[in-house]
C-alpha cells in the first residue's frame, strides 16, 4: 500500500505487516484474500472472482452458475498496437525523412559555402602540381571526417530528443488507439549504425553538385559567377521534367496500387515532383515580373532574384516542402478537430451519463428516473465476434435525440423509422468500410437480425466495428444484455442537483456520474495531446527551412559583390541596396508560399481522404482554415526576413573600399 | 566650375606609416574640358577618383562639384550626386551582370530620372553596340563590355565623366578605339572628363595633364 495509507492504518492493524509502495494510489491496498477477507469480516464473501483467458473453465460450467452469480463476459478486444500503429509509424517516419531532405539542404548549402571560398585556393593549388584526383580525395576525407563526427553528435542528441518526446508519443498512441507503449528508451546497434549511413549517405548526396563543380573547375579561369548560374538554370527545365515524371508516377500509383502504400508513394510524389519543378516555375515568374516592371531598380530587384536563383533554389525548396508539410498537417489537424468538435455535439447529446453497479441497480435507476422529470436512453449493447474483427451491436430507443442529432455519413428517407420497426440495421463507417458495404446493402448476420443496412454514421477514434438497432430487437435477439448505462436528457441547469440526488438514493460513485461537459473536455484534452508531436516537427522543418535560406543567402555573399558593386557606384546608397535585398528574399519566400500552398492543400486532401481512410477505417471532410494559411505564410516571411537580416546588415555595414575591389583585381 | 578639390588629404588606415595617400591636393576642371592623371601604381590616382566621385570619404580639404561641398553629406545625398551629376567608367566589371545590354545601358539614366531612348539608341549605335542589344554582360568579350559601361556612363548627360583606366583590360588595338570613342562622345556631350591612367601616350590625347607622385600632384 501506499505509504500514507500505511501510515493511517498502523493503530488499527498493528499485527500486521505493511509493505509499502508509491505506485499504489493512495486509500487501496492489495494482499492476500484470506487476510482481506479477515480483516473486512467477510470471510464467505467475495464480490468478484476475474478468470483470465487460458485458464477459464469450460462454457457448459460457466452456463450452469448459480443464479445469485452473474456472469460478465468482457469481450472487448484489446487492439493490436503492432498493426494499428503501424500508420502512425510511417508518419513519423514520413516526417523523419522530410526533416532529413530538408536538413540536406542545409548541409549542401554549408559545403558549396566552403568550396566556394576556397575556389580560388583549389586552382592555387592546381596550378603548383596538386592533382586533382588528390584535391577531391583529401575534401572528400573531410567531408567523411566532419559526417562521422557530426553523426555521432546527432546520435547522442537524437537520443535525449527521443527520450524528451517519448512521453507524448505514447499519449499519441494511447489517445489515437489505446494502445500502452513503454515509456523507457533503448539504443539498438542497428538505430546507430543506420543514422551513421544516413549521415554518410545523405553527406554524400549533398556534396555530389559541389564535387561535380570542382572537377569542371578550369584550372586558370574560373567561369562567371552568372555563367555558372546560367548552367544550373538551364538543368531547371531537366528538372522539372523529371519532376513532371515523378508527379505522374504519384498520380499513378495513387490510382493503381491504392491502399496506404499507394496513397504515401502519391504523396512522395507529389512533394518531390513539386519541389523539383520549383525552381523552373519560378524563373518564368521572375522574369514575368521583370518583365512587367517599370521603376528601374525593381526590374533590377526582378533580374537580380532571378541570377539568384541558382543558388537559392535548394533552399527554397526546402522551405516550399516545410511550408507544404506545414499547411497540409495542419489543415489535417484543424478538420480533423472541426470534425472531431461537431461530431461530439452530435454524440454526446445527453447532459448526463449514468452507469449502474449492476443490472438491479440499472433496472431501480431506470424506473426511478422515469418518474423525474428525465428522459432516460438506456446505452445497451451486445458484441459479436467476426471474421473481421468486433461488432457492438447497440440497441435504442426510438427518440427525437438520435433522429435529430445522429451523425449520419448516408441514410435512406426515414431511416430512424426502418430501425425502429425492426427492418433495418444502421452501421458505423469503419465496420462499413472494413466489410465493402454500403447504405442498401444487406449485412451477414446470425438469424433474427436485421440485415437491410439503411445508413451509415461516422465514429470517429472507435477501432472496432458499431451498428445499431432498435431497442426492442437488441432484447429479443440478446436478452441478458447488461443494463447499466443511461444517458440522461434534463434541463442543463438541472444537472448538479440531480447527480447528488443519484449520489444519495444510489449511492453511486464520482465515476459512475459523467457530465456531458466533463466528457467532452477530457476528450479535446485527449485530442490536443495526441498531435502534440506533430506540432513540434511542424516548427522544427519551417526553422530548419528559414536557416537553409540563411546559409544560402550567407554562401552567395561573395557572388553578391559583383552585382552590387556597379549598382552602388550609380548612385544607389547601401541602405537602399541592403532594403532591396530583404525585399528580394521576401519575394522569393512569397512566390515559393504561393506554390507551396495549393500543394499543401494536396497534401491535406491526400491525409484526410486517402491516408486516413486507409489507416483508420473513417474518412474525414477537408475543411479549408485560410487564416491559418496566412499565419503560416507570415510565418515562411518571417523566417525568410530572419535569414535576410544579417547579410542585409553586412552589406549596410560594408565599407567603400569593400564594394571598390569590385572594379579592380582585387577580389 | 564642373570640379574642384581644395587641399584635400585622405590618409588610408593601415596604410605604411599613416602617410597621406594624397596631401593636401588641388585642382580644378571647367564643363568640356578633358584631364589626365598619371602616377605609378599605388601612387594614390584611384583614390582621388573615387574621393571626386564621392565614392569615399576624404580627411581634410574640400571637393566642389557642380557647385554642390561633398564633405559633410551623408551617403544618400552622395548617392544622389552620384546618380545625376557623375558617371564613373571602371577598369572592369562596370555593368549589371543580370541584366541586357539595353537595361544596363539605360539604367543610370532611369535613376537619375532621365531616361531619353532617342538618345540612348544614338550612343548603342555610335558606340558599335546594335547588334549586342540583348545580349548579357558574360557573352561580351573586354572591348564591348566597356564599350557598354561608356554608353550607360554617358546616357545619363553627366556634368563629370570619371574614368579609371577604361582602357587598362584591354589589349592595345581594342584600347585605343574604346578611348577614341569616350572622347568623341565626351566632346559632343560637352561633359568634363577627369581620366586616371598610367599610359602616357593616353595622357596626351587629353586638354591637361597632371602627375601625383608622393601624394602631391605636379
Amino acid at each position: 500500500m501506499h505509504p500514507e495509507t500505511a501510515a493511517s492504518l498502523v493503530d488499527a492493524a498493528p499485527t500486521l505487516v505493511l509493505r509499502r509502495s508509491k505506485t499504489l494510489p493512495i486509500g487501496v491496498a492489495v494482499g492476500d484474500i484470506s487476510v482481506i477477507s479477515r480483516l473486512l469480516e467477510r470471510p464467505d464473501t467475495l464480490t468478484r472472482l476475474v478468470l483470465l483467458s487460458g485458464v477459464a473453465p469450460s462454457t457448459a460450467a460457466l452456463e450452469t452458475l448459480p443464479g445469485h452469480i452473474q456472469l460478465d463476459r468482457n469481450t472487448t478486444t484489446p487492439a493490436d498496437p503492432g498493426n494499428l500503429t503501424e500508420s502512425f509509424h510511417l508518419n513519423l517516419t514520413a516526417f523523419g525523412f522530410l526533416s532529413f531532405a530538408v536538413g540536406l539542404f542545409i548541409v549542401q548549402g554549408t559545403i558549396g559555402l566552403a568550396m566556394e571560398q576556397r575556389r580560388s585556393l583549389f586552382r592555387t593549388l592546381r596550378c603548383l602540381g596538386v592533382p586533382l584526383a588528390t584535391l577531391a580525395g583529401l575534401l572528400m576525407a573531410e567531408v567523411t571526417i566532419i559526417a562521422v563526427l557530426s553523426a555521432c553528435i546527432g546520435l547522442t542528441v537524437g537520443y535525449f530528443l527521443a527520450a524528451a518526446l517519448l512521453p507524448d508519443v505514447a499519449a499519441t498512441l494511447s489517445g489515437l488507439y489505446g494502445a500502452q507503449v513503454s515509456q523507457s528508451l533503448s539504443l539498438q546497434p542497428q538505430w546507430a549504425l543506420s543514422g551513421l549511413a544516413m549521415t554518410l549517405l545523405g553527406a554524400g548526396v549533398a556534396s555530389a553538385q559541389s564535387f561535380h563543380s570542382l572537377w569542371r573547375l578550369p584550372i586558370l579561369q574560373a567561369p562567371s559567377t552568372r555563367a555558372r548560374g546560367q548552367q544550373v538554370v538551364q538543368s531547371f527545365a531537366s528538372w522539372a521534367f523529371a519532376g513532371a515524371g515523378l508527379i505522374a508516377g504519384g498520380v499513378l500509383a495513387l490510382l493503381l496500387q491504392g491502399g496506404l502504400m499507394g496513397g504515401f508513394l502519391f504523396l512522395g510524389g507529389i512533394m518531390l515532383g513539386v519541389a523539383l519543378t520549383l525552381p523552373y516555375c519560378l524563373s518564368h515568374f521572375l522574369r514575368l515580373g521583370q518583365g512587367m516592371s517599370r521603376h528601374p531598380l525593381i526590374h533590377w530587384l526582378w533580374a537580380d532574384a532571378r541570377a539568384q536563383l541558382p543558388g537559392m533554389s535548394l533552399a527554397l525548396m526546402a522551405l516550399m516542402l516545410a511550408l507544404a508539410a506545414n499547411i497540409g498537417v495542419g489543415t489535417m489537424v484543424s478538420s480533423f478537430r472541426l470534425t472531431f468538435t461537431e461530431w461530439m455535439d452530435q454524440r454526446l447529446s445527453a447532459e448526463l451519463y449514468v452507469t449502474a453497479r449492476d443490472d438491479a441497480q440499472g433496472a431501480a435507476l431506470q424506473s426511478w428516473l422515469e418518474t423525474q422529470e428525465v428522459r432516460v436512453l438506456p446505452i445497451r449493447s451486445y458484441d459479436l465476434q467476426r471474421e473481421t474483427g468486433q461488432l457492438k451491436i447497440y440497441g435504442v430507443r426510438d427518440d427525437l435525440t438520435y433522429r435529430q442529432n445522429w451523425p449520419m455519413l448516408t441514410a435512406r428517407a426515414k431511416a430512424w423509422d426502418l430501425v425502429a420497426n425492426g427492418s433495418g440495421i444502421l452501421i458505423s463507417e469503419q465496420f462499413a468500410r472494413r466489410e465493402g458495404l454500403d447504405m442498401g446493402n444487406h449485412v451477414t448476420l446470425p438469424q433474427g437480425w436485421p440485415t437491410e443496412i439503411v445508413g451509415v454514421y461516422s465514429d470517429y477514434g472507435n477501432p472496432h466495428g458499431q451498428a445499431i438497432v432498435s431497442l426492442a430487437v437488441l432484447l429479443q435477439r440478446a436478452p441478458n444484455v447488461a443494463n447499466l448505462r443511461f444517458g440522461l436528457h434534463l434541463p442543463s441547469e438541472a444537472v448538479p442537483d440531480l447527480i447528488k440526488t443519484l449520489h444519495k438514493r444510489f449511492d453511486l460513485k464520482r465515476e459512475n456520474l459523467v457530465e456531458q461537459a466533463v466528457v467532452k473536455q477530457r476528450s479535446m484534452a485527449i485530442f490536443d495531446q495526441t498531435f502534440l508531436v506533430t506540432d513540434t516537427l511542424k516548427l522544427l522543418t519551417l526553422g530548419v527551412a528559414g536557416f537553409a535560406i540563411f546559409t544560402s543567402l550567407i554562401t552567395l555573399w561573395n557572388q553578391r559583390l559583383p552585382q552590387l558593386g556597379p549598382i552602388w557606384a550609380m548612385g544607389v546608397s547601401r541602405k537602399t541596396l541592403a532594403q532591396i535585398d530583404i525585399l528580394r528574399s521576401l519575394l522569393m519566400a512569397g512566390l515559393t508560399a504561393l506554390i507551396a500552398l495549393p500543394l499543401g492543400l494536396v497534401l491535406s486532401w491526400a491525409l484526410l481522404v486517402v491516408i486516413n481512410t486507409e489507416a483508420f477505417g473513417w474518412r474525414l471532410p477537408v475543411y479549408l482554415f485560410p487564416l491559418d494559411w496566412l499565419r503560416l505564410i507570415g510565418l515562411a516571411l518571417l523566417a525568410a526576413l530572419f535569414a535576410a537580416l544579417i547579410p542585409a546588415w553586412r552589406l549596410f555595414r560594408l565599407q567603400p573600399n569593400e564594394l571598390l575591389k569590385v572594379f579592380s583585381s582585387e577580389r | 566650375m564642373v570640379l574642384e578639390v581644395t587641399e584635400v588629404t585622405k590618409t588610408i588606415p593601415g596604410s605604411d606609416l599613416e602617410k597621406p595617400i594624397l596631401d593636401r591636393v588641388s585642382l580644378s576642371l571647367s564643363a568640356g574640358k578633358t584631364l589626365a592623371l598619371t602616377g605609378e601604381s599605388g601612387s594614390g590616382k584611384s583614390t582621388l577618383l573615387h574621393l571626386v566621385g564621392a565614392l569615399d570619404e576624404f580627411d581634410s580639404g574640400e571637393i566642389h562639384l557642380d557647385g554642390a561641398a561633398l564633405s559633410g553629406l551623408n551617403e544618400a545625398r552622395c548617392a544622389a550626386l552620384r546618380r545625376s551629376k557623375v558617371s564613373i567608367v571602371f577598369q572592369q566589371f562596370n555593368i549589371v551582370p543580370s541584366l541586357n545590354v539595353t537595361s544596363n545601358i539605360s539604367l543610370q539614366a532611369k535613376l537619375a530620372e532621365r531616361h531619353d531612348a532617342e538618345w540612348e539608341a544614338y550612343l548603342a549605335s555610335r558606340l558599335g553596340l546594335n547588334d549586342l542589344l540583348n545580349r548579357f554582360p558574360e557573352q561580351l568579350s573586354g572591348g564591348p563590355q566597356q564599350r557598354v559601361a561608356i554608353a550607360r556612363a554617358l546616357a545619363v548627360r553627366p556634368k563629370l565623366l570619371l574614368a579609371d583606366e577604361p582602357t587598362g583590360s584591354l589589349d592595345e588595338e581594342t584600347g585605343e578605339a574604346v578611348l577614341s570613342l569616350m572622347l568623341d562622345l565626351v566632346r559632343e556631350t560637352q561633359c568634363a572628363l577627369f581620366l586616371v591612367t598610367h599610359s602616357e601616350p593616353l595622357a596626351s590625347c587629353l586638354d591637361r595633364r597632371l602627375h601625383l607622385s608622393g601624394g602631391n600632384l605636379s
